[in-house]
């Protein structure tokens, strides 16, 4: 079972949403669909989803195209919303019944949800008398409702407070280890590390990184160093070649070109007495990958 | 494929509608004023009528309701004549007088309290003369039994008058029943005054009606489909079901509603009606029906009244009913697809009046389309084109048929016409409803809509 995205492209008139989008879910885990703002996600999920019809490309799940009236598919929108004036047990009962969940095992699902999510007491209010983060608690469980092999969530974790997000996290986790297939988006860069191995990331349009994060990381090698000491040392970093990118209280960032330079650094700074508090070698972040991909234009812009 | 799932939108979009506040208070506000509005239309017409209707009631229990009690009678023709079991019938005591007792007679009763009455009968070249005084300071004679005294000396005086220069007696009957006259306009049925009033009342109020509802649920669906929108559930609903089933089940269970809060106005008025009977003219006079006496001629003017109203409703039928029942669907179905349209080219609720002043401008177009040939009450061309035309045929064909002014032909063609209009809209909905729900930013005008279903 896996999902295969080939050759995505949607244009809007003459603007170009989504251009010749590929990849590949071929495991279950958590697979981070990354990107800008306005980069193309939304108009992709939807296309995957066939919400929007595409230009060209395909969607197949388990070697058949996609087709999310046959499949159950949970999808958590960015923009996400509840019908303001009607009860929440009723909604959610609409929401099974269109799913082709059966009533019986519907009201089971919500009461186990509803119980894990910690929102039971809820169920008989209007979802205007619920706060935000509990809202998203019930679209998170409206996305469940089903028991969906395939889910898509597009920025979970927005607007929550860090014990709810705990709570999302340790649901997400339990459907990665029961073996769906979730394809997440945020922005929350620490979270997509936590969960994924696997990323695509999107810009204008067009996909600009994509593969195993690891192995993306492992390639650029360790280039970033972070140092800390009891005494100034820029004049030997100048000497051996690194590029000052921040100092900090918790010290100073530079770009390396090789280990060795760090190294020869380290040496420097002992061979001169200086006390070395904090001396971290490592390869970049997702997040600064992330920036460094999409950070130029994106300011320019 | 493209509807599946109509089902289950119909499902709760008519549960949480039948639930809703406005919904519930605006149908027992309704049923309660149709209801009284019933009531007082049966009752309030026993009010004005109601001695004549008491003295009916009375006569038809054996009552002698004749507050005349004793007649006098001067007959100073050369003709012989006798009214005693005639006047007997009524009620009344017959004595006949002579000329002279006559005139002492008239002026004892100037001050009499007495419920008496004196009849002097003559004739001149121009035929016989009643003149009837009743007692000046009776408390108990009604002007009205004394004009029954005089009808009947009347009806006695032409039949022995007739009898004594040589009629037949089987000939009596037809050259005493009086000539009947109608008048009407070539090719169609003369009609009462009462009448003439319910053919004008009835249509416009059945054009509102019909106007109200078509036209306020269809803004309900807009508004519903504009709600999902904005509020961005539509992103949740389409993981499961076209955009197709979404806008069918909203429709047809928005027409579904509206028609039950129609009938539950409408039972309210039924028992309102119900309610009346004991009270009511419609309830006494059936009562009165079967045992009324011609001696008596009372209640006459209230079951007159009744039987015209009966005329004027004499079309309403199950053809009738169906008929409105399929313009009214079909109505619906146009204008709700149309505010349905209006409802997902908006990306936020506050633009939702304004995307629907087009939908409103033609509804109230054929709205007035419908009216005013109503108003005017006469067939003109302008009434034709409204029959015709889908967007004032569902609110003028119900009554045009009603009063006769549609054939079967003609409804059928009306409502093939209105059919048409409907399908062509829904094919127009289907190819653009898909690509503008999810369309966000400003608001589309009917020119990016038309260019979406190309």
């Amino acid at each position: 079972m896996s999902l295969v995205v080939e050759h995505l492209s949607k244009k809007f008139g003459d603007k170009v949403a989504v251009e010749d989008l590929s990849f590949e879910v071929p495991k279950p885990g958590v697979f981070a669909f990354l990107g800008t703002n306005g980069a193309g996600k939304s108009t992709s999920i939807r296309m995957i989803l066939g919400m929007l019809s595409k230009d060209t490309g395909t969607v197949t799940w388990n070697g058949k195209p996609l087709d999310v009236m046959t499949e159950q598919v949970g999808y958590l929108a960015e923009e996400r919303g509840l019908y303001p004036k009607y009860n929440i047990l009723e909604q959610m009962q609409y929401f099974a019944s269109i799913k082709g969940v059966k009533k019986k095992e519907a009201s089971a699902a919500i009461d186990y949800l509803f119980s894990r999510l910690k929102i039971e007491e809820y169920k008989k209010l209007k979802a205007e008398q619920l706060s935000k983060g509990n809202q998203q608690k019930v679209q998170l469980a409206a996305a469940l409702l089903c028991n969906p092999q395939l889910i898509i969530l597009d920025e979970p974790l927005s607007g929550l407070d860090p014990v709810n997000a705990d709570l999302f996290k340790s649901i997400i986790r339990e459907e990665r280890d029961s073996g769906k297939y979730i394809i997440m988006s945020s922005h929350q860069m620490e979270t997509i590390e936590e969960f994924c191995e696997d990323l695509v990331l999107l810009h204008h349009g067009k996909v600009v990184m994509q593969g195993n994060l690891n192995d993306i990381k492992r390639s650029r090698g360790r280039e970033n160093l972070t140092v800390k000491a009891d005494k100034p040392f820029g004049e030997y970093a100048q000497e051996c070649g690194l590029t000052l990118v921040e100092e900090t209280p918790n010290g100073s960032s530079f770009k390396v070109k090789s280990e060795e330079d760090a190294e020869r650094l380290l040496k420097m700074m002992l061979d001169n007495g200086i006390n070395v508090i904090r001396f971290d070698l490592r390869e970049p972040s997702l997040h600064e990958l992330f920036v460094e991909k999409c950070g130029g234009e994106a300011n320019e812009n | 494929m493209r509807i599946k799932g109509w089902k289950q939108v119909f499902v709760f979009t008519f549960n949480q509608q039948v639930k809703t506040k406005s919904f519930i208070i605006g149908t027992v506000v309704m049923a309660v004023i149709v209801a009284l509005i019933a009531f007082l239309a049966d009752f309030l017409p026993v009010l004005f009528l109601n001695d004549d209707l008491d003295r009916a009631e009375r006569a038809a229990n054996g009552e002698n309701i004749m507050t005349v009690e004793t007649l006098y009678i001067s007959n100073e023709t050369k003709y012989s004549f006798s009214f005693d079991e005639a006047v007997n019938a009524a009620g009344a005591k017959c004595s006949m007088i002579s000329a002279s007792e006559a005139e002492a007679k008239a002026q004892e009763l100037e001050n009499s309290e007495a419920n008496e009455m004196l009849a002097r009968i003559t004739n001149d070249e121009a035929g016989f003369v009643i003149e009837s005084k009743y007692a000046g300071k009776s408390q108990n004679v009604q002007k009205s039994d004394c004009e029954a005294i005089n009808s009947i000396l009347s009806t006695q005086l032409n039949l022995q008058y007739l009898s004594q220069i040589g009629v037949p007696e089987s000939e009596l009957g037809l050259a005493l029943s009086g000539i009947r006259t109608t008048i009407s306009a070539a090719g169609e049925e003369p009609v009462s005054f009462v009448q003439e009033i319910v053919n004008m009342v009835v249509p416009m109020l059945s054009s509102i009606v019909l106007f109200v509802f078509i036209f306020s649920y269809s803004q309900l669906v807009a508004q519903s489909v504009a709600i999902e929108k904005s509020s961005r559930i539509i992103e949740y609903l389409l993981t499961s079901i076209k955009p197709l089933a979404i806008i069918l089940g909203k429709v047809l269970a928005m027409c579904c509603v509206s028609l039950l809060q129609f009938l539950l106005i409408g039972l309210g008025g039924t028992i309102g009606f119900i309610v009346s009977l004991p009270f009511g003219i419609v309830g006494k006079v059936g009562t009165l029906a079967g045992t009324m006496t011609e001696a008596s001629g009372a209640g006459a003017d209230a079951v007159n009244i009744v039987n015209d109203i009966g005329a004027a409703f004499s079309n309403v039928d199950i053809t009738m009913i169906l008929i409105m029942l399929v313009t009214f669907i079909l109505g619906f179905l146009l204008f709700a697809g149309l505010a349905g349209l209006a409802g997902a080219s908006v990306s936020k609720m506050e633009d939702l009046a304004n995307a629907l002043q087009p939908i409103s401008l033609i509804g109230v177009l054929g709205f007035y389309l419908a009216y005013f040939p109503q108003v005017a009450g006469e067939e003109n061309s302008l009434s034709k084109i409204a029959r015709y035309l889908p967007i004032s045929s569902p609110f003028i064909l119900t009554s045009d048929y009603m009063l006769g002014k549609a054939g079967m032909v003609e409804a059928l063609i009306s409502i093939l016409i209105l059919a048409a209009a409907v399908i062509v809209l829904m094919m127009f909905v289907a190819k653009v409803y898909e690509s503008i729900i999810l369309h966000t930013g400003n608001r589309l005008k009917i020119g990016d809509m038309l260019k979406m279903s190309k």
